[in-house]
Parts: structure tokens; C-alpha cells; sequence
């Protein structure tokens, strides 16, 4: 397989002058999949990937919006897609403005696309629409992208579980699908593209767990192996398999992986506690993942959840964090603050529980679980707003139904 | 006697019923419980989760007063004795009663001696897993419509409490403006007391409005007031009378459990920025640095919205207190006197800094808005409206909202603020 992608690449190289060539003069074009994420500071870079079956050049042209004249380029890498025909192009963006909003397009030819960088600080409201669960089917997906299109959302969260394709090469048309969502419903009318950062989940590894793998050891060709399309699609988190975000000196996104493609246990728990103990004072430190340690639907004995709590609830409540979003549940839910196993209103409070794009399951009746505030049933994205200090959490349905506030809502903004 | 009904438990209670029956015949009693008291008033003067001070005003005086109360639920009436003292310059007297040992996050009832009616009030909750919601402006009453009008949007809220960070009644000290206060009592009465007879509780900070200036009275003709009473520059005349927190220098703090705190400050109304103040508040605050609801209020804002920069006691403000207010960690502080709706960015070390605290004023509560700066050019202001409005406040664990409306209700602002939602477009 390997060796595959390597002939592929050498024929991106070979290929790269003849796309710009094979493009009818009349047709502008569009690339058969667009995403945008960050594989570094937000405020300066942005991280341009689409795929096309044409082997065209990782190249892009850009500029400042408003900026007539000159377009500056920068080029970049191709990857095969796995299991497909397609090529992935990716080019990073660096040294750019903050709090800007950018023009960008693929050639001459092309269709001109935006983006905006993060801002330098957060005297304005930053939002983000934050969920995962992404695709039962594609209807459902682009409902509820379209709310987070409609909310002008900064960029997008999903914490894994995205096109159900379980790192299966008979189900590369979920990817496609997932793919065509994106392309339909995040880009707004003006052409900006909102970016997503996004985390692993079991429906992006084979056997959704490495201890599924007998053989599995932990290093950078066993987690491409057994997520193979999640390690080459996605350039944020990247191996391997965490990471962390860091917007200024105001936010911070820690992207984990609960045992899917790394145990919860040992390196990834070293690295959380280092990472979070040097940003102790950063206001919004958010922790985004899979396994709920709280879930909303399934057994609180679940081992995954065990382990999130026994071994990152405690960095968390050690650190600051004040708010860390949960999935792989398929309902929303709100738990009460919770500190040492405990409901305790200088808590922290755990947001979830995935059902962007997946059928909702019952969940459990907040009346019989102890640390539930808050379970619905219902597709959802959490709007989450961040302002100096402040951080509010709106939860609205695929219909564009507010459902949820935290703080709560009075009646008045009803 | 109706007394029997009572739960009748210490010795000083029956000293009451036995002056009580001494003092009132039967029919005297009767004719007593149809009048009407001039003024209800309740506050706090320490823990809001276990206390409740109740003020009423009537016409009589030289009376213990009395008044009864239960946990709604109970049947048992309890009995709470007070003092009284004179309402300064006027025909009125203050009956005073501090309830203590109550049930936090409970609703009693209470009924005064001098009426049947039965009001009631509510305990502040142990934490806040659910919303505690209050209300906080300032400078509520130069007419009485406007400050009715500003009540009733506060109610809309449903608020634990109000807030008011000074210039409340416009009286200046002055004995010829009693009325000026006898109607922002009767403002409170008409507007703060729910239909169900739910009184909201009001903490108050003193504003140059509450005290005396020796020019002022020169220039209204009452200068012989001050040389006959001996007052000072700043003297409060009324203020400490009507208000049973903060007492006198005019600065308190009232702690909320282990979750919020009002620091409640005197902007040079009779007590200095500079000196014990000060001193007090860093102590204040550094012991408080883990509660996470800490809120500053005070009269004369640090950042103006109307008025100068480096005019009265803003400069100070900033040069003392807003560097113990970064240093602490308080995330916003409610300003006045100014008389405009502002929001500022957050401010630290005097520059615009996602860490810092937001500065929410200006104090319009009942009183006629001004022209303000332009936002747009000034550097510590985000936001800035020439408009009556409330500032509906909303905490709920470590999370605070906060929705601002205009005397009409419209939402004017909220921070942090909240996309606006366009179902299907």
C-alpha cells in the first residue's frame, strides 16, 4: 500500500503543469473537496487542503480581501487519497495577519474562496460551533452544518466519529459524501470557507480501538495503518493522533484521542499534563474529545470513560479548565459542574454528547443520573462564544432551535 | 390576641407581646392593622444565603417593632423583634428587623405588625448549579415615571436582587427634597414587590447625590441649613439613616457562600479613594481570590463614558482600585454617574487586554440620558449608548452572562455576546 502512494506521488510531480492545461477555458474550477484546518497558530497561518482527481499542483494563490492587483502564491505537498483516484493538495499559509480576512484560489481559472485568520485578542466575540457525530447520512450532516454557516461561526469543532468509514476501503464513498457536505454547507455566501479542527473517534479506526489490534504498537505507522484515512486527510492533529491548538495567548484547543489510535494511559497523559501545566493561565484551555467521561447514553462503567476520568478529569480540574466537550453518545447533553467526582459549582462542566449528523440515541433521564443537567435527543451544534474572560454555551438543533444555554437562559431571550 | 397563633420562644419576645397588649387596646389594634406603611425595604447586612433585613416605615414612632414570619410551608408563625429609629427631617419612622438563621434557597413569608398583608422573600441559593440572577444600575429617580418604568423592566428578569451603585432619590442631603425619597420608596413599593407579594432585595452604594455640597446649598438658598446642622462638604445626611448596609464610611462587602461577592465602594462621598479604603479593598479582595464571582460596585466610574477622563474621582479610581481589580482576578465591575449605557473592552493595566476586567456602566436607571463619547474613538469603550437601561446579570457556577435592556425592554447589548440566531434563512 505503501508503495501505491508512493507512484502517486511521483505522478503529482509529473502531472502538476498538465492540470492547469486541462481546464476548459469556460469552466472555473472547483475542487471535489475543500477543507481548511491549522496545524499552528491560528492568528498568522492557515493549513489549505482540496482534493480533485486531477493531479493538479499543491499551489495557491492569495490575498489580502481588498487588495487588488498582484495574487501572492505559495505551493505546497500532494498526497494520494487513500483507497481512490483522488489527490489531496496541501498548502500552509504562514506569516499572515491577524483578525484578516483572505481571498484565495486555485490558478487563474479557479473559483475565489475567503478565509479569515483568528484574532489577536478577544475584546470581540469569537465563536465556534462545536460538536462531532458528523454523518449517518448527508442530509443530516449539511442541516446542521448549515446552522453553524448561518451562526458565522469562526471555525468548527468535531471530536471524531466524522464520516463513519471506519478505515474501511468499501466505504471510501462516506468520506466522499463527508467531503460534498463541506463543500455545499461551510462555505458562506460571501465564499469564506470555515475551518475545522478536528479529532479522532472509533468510526476512523479499524476495529475502533487499538486494543482491537493484537500487534498494534505505538508508533506512526501503526496509527496510519489502522486509521488510514484519518492520518492522511487530515493534517491537524497529525501524528500522533493529539495535539494542541494554541489562538493567542486567549485559547487553547487540546485535541485527544481516547484509545483509538493511542491508549488514554501513559505518553498521551504525560503529554496532556505538561501541555495543560503550561497554560495553566491561558482563560479558555478546552479539552475536545470522543469517549465521554460523563456520558449521556451509554454505561458509566465504560472502560474508555473510567480512564478519561480517573486519568484527565483530574489534569483538568488541576489546571483550570472550566469547560471540556464530550461525543460518541449521540445526544445532547450538559452535565452539572462536576470537581472530585462531585457536583460542585466551581466545577467543571462536560458538554456533549455528539449528534451532529447521526441518528440520536435515548440517552439517559437526567432525574436518575447524578451529574446530567441537561439530555436531548436531537441533532445539535454547541455555539460556543468566547469573550475576554467570558465563555457562553448556546446549544441549537439542525432546525435552528435554541435548546440549551449555559449559563441558562431567562424567558426574556426566549 | 392574635399572638397565640404565634411560636412564642425567648424571653424578649414576651416582653414585646406584654408591651404590645399594654400599649394597644383591642380596637387600637384593629385601626392598626389598616394602615398603611409608608415603605418596605429590604436588604442585606450580611450572609444573603441565612439573613434578611426588613426596613418599614410608618407614621408613628417610640414602638419596638415587630413583625412575623414563616418558611413558606410552615405553619408556624415566628416572631422577630428590631429597633426603630427617625427617619432624619420627616414625620416617619424606620422600623428595622434583621432575620438570622434562615434556610438558604427558601421563600418566607412575613407580615408586618402595622398590616395584614403577607409579603414574601427568598434566601440566596448554597451554590449556584442553577441560574442566580440580579439586576444592577444606578442613578434611578430625577422623576418617578422613569424609575417605575426602569422597576418594571428589572421584574421582567425575575432578579435574586437589584443592585443600585448610587445617586439613588437625586435628595443631595437636602431636607427641602424629602419628597424625593419619600417617592423613590414609593417607587420600590409600586414596582419591586411581585404580584404573588415577592419583595426584591436592594444593596445600594452612596453617589455624590446622596451627600452634601456647601456651594450647592449657597446657590439653592440653604446654606443656613448646613450652618444650623453643622454639616460638612460630603455629609450624608439621610443616606446612613435609610440604609442598614453599608453603614458609615459608606463601603461593605457581602459574601454569597463560597460564590459571589459585591464589594459595595464609596467614589469620595464622605470617605476617600486613597487611605483605609483602599487598604480595605486589597485585603478584601486577596482573601476572595478564589471566589468566582467577585463584582465591584461604585458610583463614579474609572472609565467615563460621558464625562472627561481626568475629571472627578475617575483618574483615582484608576490609579488605585483597578489595579487591585486585575490583581485579583475580578472579571467586571459596574460603574455609574454618567448617565448612559457602556460597555468596555477588557481592560488590564490600563490597555486593552483579553485578560482584563470589563468595566459595565453607566448608571441610567431612572434619569435622562447624556450624550456620550463616541466608541468608535475612544479607547476604552466598545460600546456606548445614550439610553435608560438595566443590566440583567446571570451566574450559574463559574459562568456569568449578562443581558442589558432599555427602559422599553429592547436588548441593547449582552456580553459576551451571543451570534444572533437566523432560523433557516
Amino acid at each position: 500500500m505503501r508503495g501505491k502512494f508512493l507512484v502517486k506521488i511521483s505522478g503529482v510531480v509529473m502531472l502538476a503543469f498538465l492540470c492547469m492545461f486541462s481546464i476548459a477555458a469556460d469552466t472555473v474550477f472547483k475542487p471535489d473537496g475543500l477543507f481548511l484546518t491549522w496545524q499552528r497558530d491560528p492568528l498568522t497561518t492557515m493549513t489549505i487542503d482540496w482534493n480533485s482527481e486531477e493531479d493538479c499542483e499543491a499551489l495557491v494563490e492569495y490575498r489580502k480581501l481588498g487588495e487588488e492587483g498582484y495574487w501572492l502564491q505559495n505551493t505546497g505537498e500532494s498526497f494520494p487519497f487513500p483507497y481512490s483516484e483522488r489527490t489531496i493538495h496541501r498548502v500552509e499559509l504562514s506569516s499572515l495577519a491577524p483578525g484578516t480576512t483572505y481571498e484565495f484560489r486555485f490558478g487563474a481559472d479557479s473559483e475565489v474562496y475567503r478565509f479569515r485568520t483568528m484574532p489577536e485578542n478577544l475584546v470581540r466575540p469569537l465563536r465556534i460551533a462545536v460538536g462531532g457525530d458528523t454523518r449517518h447520512n448527508q442530509e443530516w450532516m449539511e442541516a446542521t452544518n448549515r446552522q453553524a454557516t448561518n451562526l458565522y461561526v469562526d471555525f468548527i469543532v468535531w471530536g471524531g466519529d466524522l464520516a463513519y468509514a471506519d478505515g474501511r476501503e468499501d466505504r471510501i464513498d462516506r468520506w466522499y459524501e463527508w467531503f460534498d457536505a463541506n463543500m455545499n454547507t461551510l462555505i458562506t455566501a460571501e465564499g469564506r470557507v470555515i475551518p475545522v479542527v478536528l479529532g479522532i473517534g472509533n468510526h476512523e479506526v479499524q476495529g475502533g480501538y487499538y486494543s482491537r489490534h493484537e500487534e498494534y504498537e505505538a508508533n506512526d505507522t501503526w496509527r496510519a495503518q489502522i486509521a488510514p484515512y484519518f492520518y492522511a486527510l487530515f493534517a491537524f492533529p497529525g501524528q500522533p493522533g493529539y495535539n494542541v491548538l494554541d489562538f493567542g495567548d486567549y485559547l487553547s484547543i487540546v485535541m485527544l484521542d481516547t484509545d483509538h489510535s493511542n491508549p488514554v494511559e501513559g505518553t498521551q497523559t504525560e503529554w496532556l499534563e505538561a501541555v495543560l501545566e503550561e497554560r495553566k493561565d491561558v482563560p479558555h484551555l478546552i479539552p475536545v474529545y470522543h469517549v465521554p467521561a460523563y456520558p449521556g447514553h451509554r454505561d458509566f462503567e465504560g472502560s474508555t470513560s473510567r480512564r478519561v476520568r480517573e486519568l484527565w478529569v483530574p489534569l483538568f480540574e488541576k489546571y483550570g479548565v472550566k469547560a471540556a466537550f464530550e461525543n460518541h453518545d449521540h445526544v445532547y447533553k450538559r452535565t452539572h459542574p462536576i470537581l472530585n467526582g462531585e457536583i460542585n459549582a466551581n466545577g467543571i462542566v462536560y458538554l456533549g454528547d455528539g449528534a451532529w449528523g447521526v441518528e440520536p440515541r435515548s440517552g439517559h433521564n437526567p432525574d436518575e443520573v447524578w451529574y446530567l443537567k441537561e439530555r436531548i435527543s436531537v441533532h445539535h451544534l454547541i455555539l460556543l462564544t468566547l469573550q475576554g474572560q467570558h465563555q457562553h454555551f448556546l446549544t441549537i438543533d439542525s432546525e435552528g432551535n435554541v435548546i440549551d444555554a449555559y449559563p441558562e437562559r431567562t424567558f426574556l431571550e426566549e | 390576641m392574635v399572638y397565640c397563633l404565634f411560636n412564642t420562644w425567648s424571653k424578649s419576645v414576651l416582653l414585646v407581646m406584654i408591651l404590645s397588649a399594654v400599649l394597644f387596646s383591642g380596637s387600637e389594634l384593629q385601626a392598626n392593622e389598616q394602615k398603611n406603611i409608608e415603605a418596605l425595604f429590604l436588604t442585606w447586612q450580611q450572609d444573603p444565603l441565612t439573613s434578611m433585613t426588613i426596613d418599614w416605615h410608618t407614621l408613628e414612632e417610640g414602638r419596638v417593632p415587630v413583625l412575623h414570619y414563616r418558611k413558606v410551608g410552615s405553619q408556624h408563625w415566628l416572631e422577630a423583634v428590631g429597633a426603630s429609629h427617625a427617619f432624619p427631617f420627616s414625620e416617619r419612622t424606620i422600623h428595622r428587623v434583621e432575620l438570622t438563621d434562615l434556610l438558604p434557597g427558601s421563600t418566607y413569608e412575613f407580615r408586618l405588625e402595622e398590616t395584614s398583608r403577607i409579603y414574601k422573600f427568598r434566601t440566596m441559593p448554597e451554590n449556584i448549579l442553577e441560574p442566580l440572577r440580579f439586576v444592577a444600575g444606578g442613578d434611578t429617580r430625577t422623576n418617578k415615571e422613569w424609575m417605575d418604568e426602569a422597576n418594571r423592566q428589572a421584574m421582567c428578569f425575575d432578579p435574586d436582587f437589584i443592585v443600585w451603585g448610587g445617586d439613588l432619590a437625586y435628595a443631595d442631603a437636602d431636607p427641602r427634597n424629602i419628597d424625593n425619597w419619600y417617592e423613590w420608596f414609593d417607587s420600590i413599593m409600586e414596582t419591586l414587590i411581585t404580584d404573588c407579594g415577592r419583595v426584591v432585595p436592594i444593596i445600594v452604594a452612596i453617589g455624590n447625590h446622596e451627600v452634601a455640597w456647601l456651594p450647592r446649598l449657597e446657590r439653592t438658598g440653604g446654606l443656613h441649613l448646613a450652618e444650623e446642622h453643622g454639616w460638612q462638604n460630603h455629609d450624608a445626611v439621610f443616606f446612613y439613616d435609610l440604609f442598614a448596609f453599608p453603614e458609615i464610611p459608606g463601603y461593605g462587602v457581602l459574601d454569597f457562600g463560597d460564590y459571589m461577592s459585591i464589594i459595595i465602594l464609596n467614589t469620595d462621598h464622605g470617605e476617600p479613594v486613597v487611605g483605609p479604603q483602599t487598604d480595605w479593598l486589597e485585603s478584601t479582595l486577596s482573601e476572595r481570590e478564589h471566589v468566582s464571582h467577585v463584582f465591584p460596585v461604585y458610583h463614579v466610574p474609572a472609565y467615563p463614558s460621558v464625562r472627561d477622563y481626568d475629571t472627578w474621582t475617575s483618574p483615582e479610581v484608576r490609579e488605585f482600585w483597578t489595579p487591585l481589580f486585575d490583581k485579583y482576578g475580578v472579571k467586571v465591575a459596574f460603574e455609574h454617574h454618567d448617565h448612559a449605557y457602556k460597555r468596555t473592552p477588557p481592560i488590564r493595566q490600563g490597555v486593552v487586554d483579553s485578560l482584563g476586567v470589563v468595566y459595565l456602566g453607566d448608571g441610567a436607571w431612572g434619569v435622562e440620558p447624556r450624550e456620550v463619547h463616541d466608541a468608535e474613538a475612544t479607547w476604552y469603550l466598545e460600546k456606548a449608548l445614550s439610553v435608560r437601561h438595566i443590566i440583567g446579570v446571570t451566574i450559574q457556577g463559574r459562568h456569568q452572562h449578562f443581558l442589558m435592556l432599555d427602559n422599553e425592554g429592547n436588548k441593547i447589548d449582552q456580553y459576551p455576546e451571543i451570534s444572533v440566531i437566523r432560523k433557516n434563512p
